[in-house]
């Protein structure tokens, strides 16, 4: 494999190296780190805490549901459960960009509230000292910023998994009994 | 672990603890105060106490005084209960009612609301005090002052102890008073065992994928044959060009040896795929079996017992008729009887609601049944029983006022369910069955359910989709009975594999009606919406991509239009009194479905009920007919008022036959099989009834059976032939009695034509209808 021969290849392995260089941040022996999934949505970086994060899955097929909001873009089944898959960009109004959605899925989880989000690449699991973070810059408004939770490095859009988790958005007609 | 955080997990370690004492708190009293004998009651009265006690301990450790104090005030009261130092009454219970519940309340609330409900608070702790007083003062009267301090030492001591005796952390005890622990019981978090569960389910599609490959195999193998044979047929042509028997001496050695070859590969091939097949067939059938029995069991570990549900019934039960002013004894039985958690899980507000419905509908306030002679306290009774191994029935019945069944006709007519001139007709179970009519509430559909009164049409349909059954029985004045039947597991059935628009769905069989081939001329338009007839009726034709909002694939956009004899598939679904023909893609097939649920994410998505995985690994949504249904009758028309608009307007004659049949399975198949054909089918259960269709209406044809009760295929067509109305009717008799003597017997009592069902096939029995047909 030549990295010479695709801009975006070698572009990601500089990056990797960057990252891999950063490892060493004392950052990464603090009790009160982060530990943040990155990936790439709509040519930025987001960053999610691990914690929310049940498992990154490998998307093999998407069941798209009529009835539902267009952010919802189907079900999956992660061993015998089915999920339901968010696409941010969608929910967040982002640029829809050419590439086609990548196959891997991050899926958010918390006692009442699961879903998958769909990512355009995923970039890896960083530890970052909490000191890295800035909050989130204010003239972001929307949707958006009510689920930044701040920026770290300056440039990784750190999004807020609780609040995510507990968006009455992202709930699709509760059940409410009779 | 900083301060901030540990105060937070021991907060919500808190409120689960208080979630569980409260919940046995509430049930306990209700059960209380029902109670009347006195053993019973002290046992009761050891538990309230406890768990006042233990709430109060668990108040402390997490500095939440308010709760601490009132708890404090209820443990007094359960005290001195038990001490028989002050007497039941229903004033005393409401009063600790109302405690349990603020402490509920203000562990739920949030910090500014608790600040507000603490004057709230002490006045209750007052009350409760003031209950007391009298107590003590009385036995301040009456006995010497000396037993007093004695007494209160006495209940000290009661209390410390207790503190020994009931460590704070009482989950395990608690839990264990219920059912007795054999002694080979081990205890596994439920996750645990639902993740087991969902991996022995995912065992189905495993069975689905073998089954799959066999079929496949087995197309193979026929494929293969039929090679071979044609092989086997140039083969013995070559030879005989050649003139030599088998040797082909004629031929170029080369050639020879390649056709040879050949020959043997061909051999050799069907042997070996044969027997891979019977490997295959093998294999198919031990997955399917140790799948089957590793399900079983699978899911009889995950069973919980019916009480888990009772436990919130006796307090709901006592709020609601609280509000209502109306006094109910609850009354449950069975609750050791055991079922699936998940179902257990969703039949739960469905009984909630026909709980409600009782309270609110059935039982009468105190005076009107003191006017009707019954005990002021109405009584609604719960019992659940094991009926079979993999089914228990609950019953619910109350006994109040019972259905108004004239109150109930006119709602009908009034929400144009029926018409008044049809109410006639009903007999008592149709009437009932009008309480599940979707069509008698007000809620147009789906999404908002909450407190829009679909109840009883959701409730039958929850059980259904859980594969029970729902029955109602009445006695107007004396009260209403409500059987549920459930399946003790979560039972997979039988659905059909459609695509519209190039989308897979599936729609479980037991809702659908028939599968027919749909011609532009079949269609026609009733206030300017599609319709077609079937069997007298008109029924609505809708696309269910539409019905379903999907991508309009644009070649098919006109299906109502006149395009050149194109045909459409179209399912019909409903029940006998709601149908509506589907029209989709194509029918891909037929399977064993295991509904799940749509994921925490999606509650309630309209149309759809859940999905579920294909042997391939697909995930496949699986639809609410009953909304479906719903969605395309609000878009178009509603069915029961074109029934008879059609019967009226319409009058193309179509060429009819009568289906003898006593077996429901062949009458359908036969019905749909004719009707598919452009038949109109009429249908009879027996000779006897077939026999009173054809006095009364004329057939151009009559299928039927031989073997039957009461009147046999034989007796019907004598008497067809004796008759001079229908002498001349076609009569095909389809039968399994395959026999000279009976193709004889057939002919001389002067059947037209004798069908063997092993040998039959529908294009068989069309040809012949075909023929006999009066032009």
């Amino acid at each position: 494999m030549n990295p010479d021969n695709d801009p975006r290849d070698a572009r990601i392995l500089s990056e990797r190296a960057r990252q891999l260089a950063r490892e060493a941040d004392p950052g990464y022996l603090s009790d009160n780190g982060l530990e943040l999934v990155e990936f790439n949505l709509a040519e930025e970086t987001y960053g999610i805490e691990l914690k929310y994060i049940r498992e990154i899955f490998v998307l093999k097929e998407l069941t798209g549901l009529p009835g539902v909001p267009p952010f919802i873009r189907g079900i999956i089944n992660v061993r015998g459960t089915i999920v339901s898959v968010v696409d941010l960009k969608q929910f967040f109004g982002l640029a829809e960009t050419n590439a086609a959605d990548s196959k891997q899925i991050i899926i958010l989880s918390s006692q009442n509230m699961e879903f998958g989000i769909l990512t355009d690449r995923i970039i890896g699991v960083r530890k970052r000292p909490k000191s890295a973070m800035q909050p989130p810059i204010p003239t972001l408004s929307g949707i958006r910023a009510r689920h930044l939770k701040g920026i770290i490095d300056g440039r990784i859009a750190v999004l807020d998994g609780k609040k995510m988790l507990e968006d009455e958005q992202m709930q699709i007609h509760p059940e409410r009994g009779f | 672990m900083n301060q901030s955080e540990l105060e937070k997990r021991l907060l919500e370690a808190f409120s689960e603890e208080s979630e569980e004492r409260l919940e046995n708190l509430f049930s306990k009293l209700t059960e209380l105060e029902n109670v009347t004998r006195d053993d019973k009651r002290k046992e009761i009265l050891e538990v309230v106490f406890r768990e006042a006690h233990s709430l109060k301990g668990a108040a402390r450790s997490v500095n939440l005084p308010p709760i601490e104090s009132l708890c404090q005030s209820m443990e007094t009261v359960f005290g001195l209960l038990k001490g028989d130092e002050l007497p039941f009454s229903s004033h005393l219970f409401d009063r600790l009612h109302d405690a349990a519940k603020m402490v509920e309340r203000y562990t739920l609330a949030n910090k500014p609301a608790r600040t507000g409900m603490l004057n709230e608070m002490t006045a209750l702790e007052k009350q409760l005090e003031a209950l007391t007083v009298p107590a003590n003062s009385e036995k301040n009267e009456a006995p010497p002052e000396v037993e007093l301090p004695a007494e209160s030492a006495v209940q000290k001591a009661a209390e410390k102890e207790s503190h020994d005796r009931f460590p704070v952390d009482q989950k395990v005890d608690q839990k264990n008073d219920n059912r007795s622990p054999g002694s080979d019981t081990v205890r596994i978090s439920s996750s645990k065992l639902d993740a087991l569960l969902l991996k022995t389910e995912e065992l189905i599609v495993l069975k689905q994928f073998t089954g799959q490959l066999l079929i496949r195999l087995k197309d193979f193998q026929e494929d293969m044959e039929t090679r071979s044979r044609e092989h086997k047929k140039y083969y013995s042509k070559l030879s005989d060009h050649t003139g030599s028997q088998g040797g082909f001496r004629n031929l170029p050695e080369g050639i020879r040896d390649y056709l040879n070859l050949v020959t043997d590969n061909q051999r050799d091939s069907v042997e070996r795929i044969k027997e891979l097949v019977k490997t295959m067939e093998q294999g198919n059938r031990t997955v399917s079996t140790m799948v089957d029995d590793l399900l079983n069991d699978m899911k009889k570990t995950t069973l919980l017992p019916f009480s888990t549900l009772f436990a919130v019934l006796p307090r709901m039960t006592r709020e609601i008729a609280r509000d209502r002013n109306k006094s109910i004894e609850l009354r449950l039985s069975g609750d050791e009887t055991e079922i699936d958690k998940r179902i257990l899980d969703r039949i739960k507000d469905p009984m909630i609601h026909i709980i409600r419905n009782a309270i609110d509908h059935g039982i009468e306030s105190p005076d009107t049944r003191t006017l009707h002679g019954k005990t002021r306290t109405g009584t609604i009774s719960i019992r659940v029983s094991q009926i079979e191994s993999n089914r228990v029935e609950v019953t619910i019945s109350d006994d109040g006022a019972g259905i108004n069944i004239p109150a109930l006709h006119a709602k009908a007519v009034k929400s144009g369910v029926i018409r008044e001139a049809d109410l006639g007709k009903l007999t008592e179970d149709d009437s009932l069955a009008l309480i599940f009519h979707s069509g008698l509430t007000t809620s147009p559909l789906i999404t908002e359910i909450s407190g829009r009164g679909l109840g009883m049409a959701i409730v039958k349909e929850t059980v259904e989709n859980l594969g029970g059954r729902l029955k109602v029985e009445n006695v107007t004045g004396r009260g209403t009975t409500l059987k549920l039947r459930l399946p003790v597991t979560q039972a997979t059935f039988r659905g059909v594999l459609v695509s519209s628009a190039g989308r897979y769905f599936i729609i479980p069989n037991a809702q659908v009606q028939h599968v027919i081939q749909v011609r532009p001329a079949d269609i026609c338009r009733l206030e300017n919406k599609p319709v077609i007839r079937i069997e007298q009726r008109a029924v609505g034709l809708v696309h269910l991509f539409e019905v379903l909002g999907q991508q309009v694939p644009p070649k098919e956009k006109k299906y109502n239009e006149q395009i050149g004899g194109e045909v459409y598939t179209a399912i019909i679904l409903g029940s006998d009194e709601q149908q509506v023909a589907f029209v989709i893609d194509a029918i891909i097939g037929e399977q064993e479905v295991l509904v799940k649920s749509l994921g925490k994410q999606l509650g309630r998505v309209p149309l759809i009920a859940g999905a579920t995985v294909l042997g391939s690994g697909q995930v496949v949504p699986v639809l609410n007919v009953r909304e479906l249904i719903l969605s395309a009758a609000e878009k178009d028309f509603f069915p029961a008022v074109a029934t008879d608009l059609l019967s009226k307007t319409s009058p193309v004659e179509k060429r009819s036959v009568l289906v003898v049949e006593d077996s429901f399975t062949s009458r359908t198949l036969l019905k749909n099989i004719l009707e598919a054909s452009g038949y109109q089918v009429q249908t009879a259960i027996d000779g006897e009834n077939g026999f009173g269709l054809l006095k009364s209406g004329a057939f151009h044809a009559v299928v039927s059976d031989v073997e039957m009760p009461r009147m046999n295929g034989f007796e019907l067509t004598e008497k067809i032939r004796s008759n001079k109305a229908t002498a001349d009717t076609p009569v095909i008799l389809v039968t399994s009695l395959d026999s000279r003597e009976h193709r004889e017997r057939g002919i001389d009592v002067g059947a037209d034509a004798y069908i063997v069902k092993s040998s039959f096939d529908q294009s068989n029995l069309l040809e012949v209808l075909e023929q006999l047909m009066p032009s």
